[in-house]
C-alpha cells in the first residue's frame, strides 16, 4: 500500500522544501520507492535543492494538461535509485492546478511509488489545500517560534477539515516536525521550548531538527543533507524521522549544543 | 432566496461622537483585528445626526476596518444607494442575532470580500439548532470559529490563539483558553465563561469586552471562571 505525504506549514520559510527532500531521500535510502512532487507552482525550489534543476523537460502542469506523460516528466535521482522527483511549473499559472488533474497525478503516481511526498507552498490558499487534499500523513513542519506555531495550528486544523480523509470521516495522521531548533537559544528564552510547542499544537511529535551550517551547506550543493552530510545533527534527525514514519520504534532525540543527546518523549495528543 | 441568520455586534455610540472616536481608538488599540470581516451594525438611536455627519462616521469606521452593514435610529430617506440599509432591531449595544431581509443583502454583498478560504468570520454552517449545548470534542483550532447563538459551547480540549468561541449562554474550556470567547452574546447577562487555563486574547460576556492587556496577570495560567458584574467582568479562580 503506498502512502500520500504532505509536508505543510501554513507560514513560509520555515523550512519544508528543505524536509521534503531530506525525508524522500531517507525514505528512498531506506530502499522504498518514493516519488517528491513540488505543488510550489510559480515558486518551484525542490528541483533546485534535489539538484535536478538542469534535467527538468515537464512538470506537474504538463501532466494535469495532458502535454506530458507522467513518466516524461518524473526525474529520477542520479544518486538514489529508487527517488524521483516531479517538479512544479515556474512559468504556468496557479490555476492550472485543478483537484481533478491533481488526484489523477496522484493515483498513477500510487500504482508505482510507496511513499508519495508533496511539497505543499506556504499559505492556506488553493496551492496548498490541493497539496494536502489527498494525504494519508501530514508532517507540520513548525519553527519554534509563536507565528509559525499559530499558522501551523490553523493548518492542523485545515488537515482536519479540508482532506478526503477527514470528509469522509476518516482521521488524518498528523506529525510535527520542529525545525531550525538551537537549544540555547530555547534554553535562553529566545525561542518556544519543544515542551511549550508541543502543549499548544497537540499533535505527535515525530522529529526535533536543529537549526545548522550544513543544511545550508547542503541545499548549496543540490544535495538534501540526509545525502550529502548524513552523519551530521540534522542530517540524523531526518533519517531518524524517516524510520519512525516507517514505523520504527526509536526515540525520539534531539541534539543540544553541549550534552550530546537529549531524549524527548513523544507526546499523543489527546483524542 | 433563503432566510439565514447571522450574528452581528451592535456599535451604540454614546457621548459626543468625537469622543466616542477616540475611545473606540483607544480599545482598537488593544484589539486591533477585534471587527476584522465581522458584520457590524450601528444603532444611533441615541443620537441626532444629519446626514453629512452620518457619512461621515461610516467613512471614519469604514477607514478603521469596521464594516457596517446595517444603521439602526436614523432617517431612512437620506441614505443614498449603496449605503448600508436601515434596521430596527438593534436597541442595545451588545451583540446579537438578527434574522433579516436585510442583513440577508449585507451578507451576500460583502460575501465578495472575504478571503479565499477565511472561515473565521462566524458562518451559519457553525450554528448549532436552537437552545442546545454545542460540544466539540477536541481543540479548536487557529482560524475556526464555533458560534452556538441559543446555547452554552463545551470544549473539551484547548482553544487556540487565533480561535473564536461564541455563545448565546456559557462557554466551558476545559483545556487552556487562549483564543477568543464571547459568552452571553444573546444578551444573556447570567452566562459565564470557564477556562482549564486562562491565556485568552479577549474575553466578553453579554456586552461587555476585555482584552488579554486588561486582565489581571495573576490570572494567567489559572483555572478560573468569569462572570458579568455590573459593567465589568469578574474573575474567579476555580479549585
Ligand atoms: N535546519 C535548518 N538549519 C538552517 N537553515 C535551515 C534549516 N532548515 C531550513 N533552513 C533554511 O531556511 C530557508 C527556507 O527553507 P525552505 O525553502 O525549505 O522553506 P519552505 O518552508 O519550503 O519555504 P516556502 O514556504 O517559501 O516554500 C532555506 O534557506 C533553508 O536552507
Ligand atoms: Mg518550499
Amino acid at each position: 500500500m503506498s502512502k500520500v505525504l504532505v509536508v505543510t506549514s501554513g507560514k513560509g520559510g520555515v523550512g519544508k522544501t528543505t524536509t521534503a527532500a531530506a525525508l524522500s531521500a531517507a525514505l528512498a535510502g531506506e530502499g522504498k520507492k518514493v516519488a517528491v512532487v513540488d505543488f510550489d507552482v510559480g515558486l518551484r525550489n525542490l528541483d533546485l535543492i534535489m539538484g535536478a534543476e538542469r534535467r527538468v523537460v515537464f512538470d506537474l502542469i504538463d501532466v494535469i494538461n495532458g502535454d506530458a506523460k507522467l513518466s516524461q516528466a518524473l526525474i529520477k535521482d542520479k544518486r538514489i535509485e529508487t527517488l524521483s522527483l516531479l517538479p512544479a511549473s515556474q512559468t504556468r499559472d496557479k490555476d492550472a492546478l485543478t483537484e481533478d488533474g491533481v488526484n489523477g497525478v496522484i493515483e498513477e503516481l500510487k500504482k508505482s511509488f510507496d511513499w508519495i511526498v508533496c511539497d505543499s507552498p506556504a499559505g492556506i490558499e488553493r496551492g496548498a489545500t490541493l497539496a494536502m487534499r489527498h494525504a494519508d500523513v501530514a508532517l507540520v513542519v513548525t519553527n519554534p517560534e509563536i507565528s509559525s506555531v499559530r499558522d501551523s495550528d490553523r493548518i492542523i486544523g485545515l488537515l482536519d477539515s479540508k482532506t478526503l480523509k477527514a470528509e469522509t470521516g476518516g482521521d488524518i495522521e498528523k506529525h510535527l516536525l520542529l525545525t531550525r531548533y538551537d537549544t540555547r537559544r530555547a534554553s535562553r528564552g529566545e525561542m518556544l521550548k519543544v515542551e511549550d510547542v508541543l502543549d499548544i499544537l497537540s499533535i505527535p511529535l515525530l522529529g526535533v531538527v536543529p537549526e545548522s551550517e550544513d543544511v545550508l551547506k547542503a541545499s548549496n550543493v543540490g544535495s538534501p543533507v540526509t545525502v550529502s552530510n548524513p552523519q551530521s545533527a540534522a542530517g540524523m534527525a531526518y533519517i531518524t524521522a524517516a524510520k519512525r514514519l516507517e514505523g520504527a520504534d526509536l526515540p525520539l532525540t534531539a541534539p543540544t549544543s553541549r550534552f550530546g543527546f537529549l531524549k524527548f518523549f513523544g507526546r499523543r495528543a489527546a483524542a | 432566496m433563503k432566510a439565514r441568520s447571522l450574528l452581528a455586534f451592535v456599535l451604540q455610540p454614546d457621548g459626543e461622537l468625537t469622543d466616542w472616536l477616540v475611545g473606540l481608538d483607544h480599545w482598537l488599540k488593544g484589539a486591533p483585528d477585534f471587527f476584522a470581516g465581522r458584520p457590524v451594525l450601528l444603532d444611533l438611536s441615541n443620537h441626532t445626526v444629519d446626514r453629512e455627519t452620518l457619512l461621515d462616521l461610516l467613512s471614519r469606521l469604514s477607514q478603521r476596518g469596521i464594516r457596517v452593514m446595517g444603521i439602526d435610529g436614523v432617517e431612512s430617506a437620506w441614505l443614498p444607494m449603496g449605503m448600508p440599509p436601515i434596521i430596527s432591531q438593534a436597541r442595545q449595544a451588545g451583540m446579537r442575532e438578527i434574522t433579516a431581509a436585510a442583513a440577508l443583502t449585507a451578507e451576500a454583498s460583502a460575501a465578495g470580500e472575504e478571503k479565499p478560504g477565511d472561515e473565521a468570520a462566524p458562518s451559519t454552517e457553525d450554528l448549532a439548532s436552537g437552545g442546545k449545548t454545542l460540544i466539540i470534542d477536541g481543540p479548536v483550532r487557529s482560524g475556526q470559529s464555533i458560534v452556538n447563538p441559543d446555547g452554552d459551547v463545551i470544549v473539551t480540549g484547548a482553544v487556540s490563539s487565533g480561535a473564536e468561541v461564541v455563545a448565546g449562554g456559557s462557554v466551558h474550556v476545559y483545556g487552556a483558553l487562549r483564543g477568543r470567547v464571547c459568552a452571553g452574546a444573546s444578551d444573556d447577562e447570567n452566562a459565564r465563561i470557564f477556562a482549564g487555563r486562562l491565556e485568552a486574547e479577549f474575553v466578553a460576556i453579554g456586552a461587555v469586552f476585555m482584552t488579554a492587556e486588561t486582565m489581571d496577570p495573576l490570572l494567567r495560567s489559572k483555572r478560573v471562571q468569569a462572570r458579568l458584574d455590573g459593567v465589568s467582568i469578574r474573575f474567579t479562580t476555580l479549585n
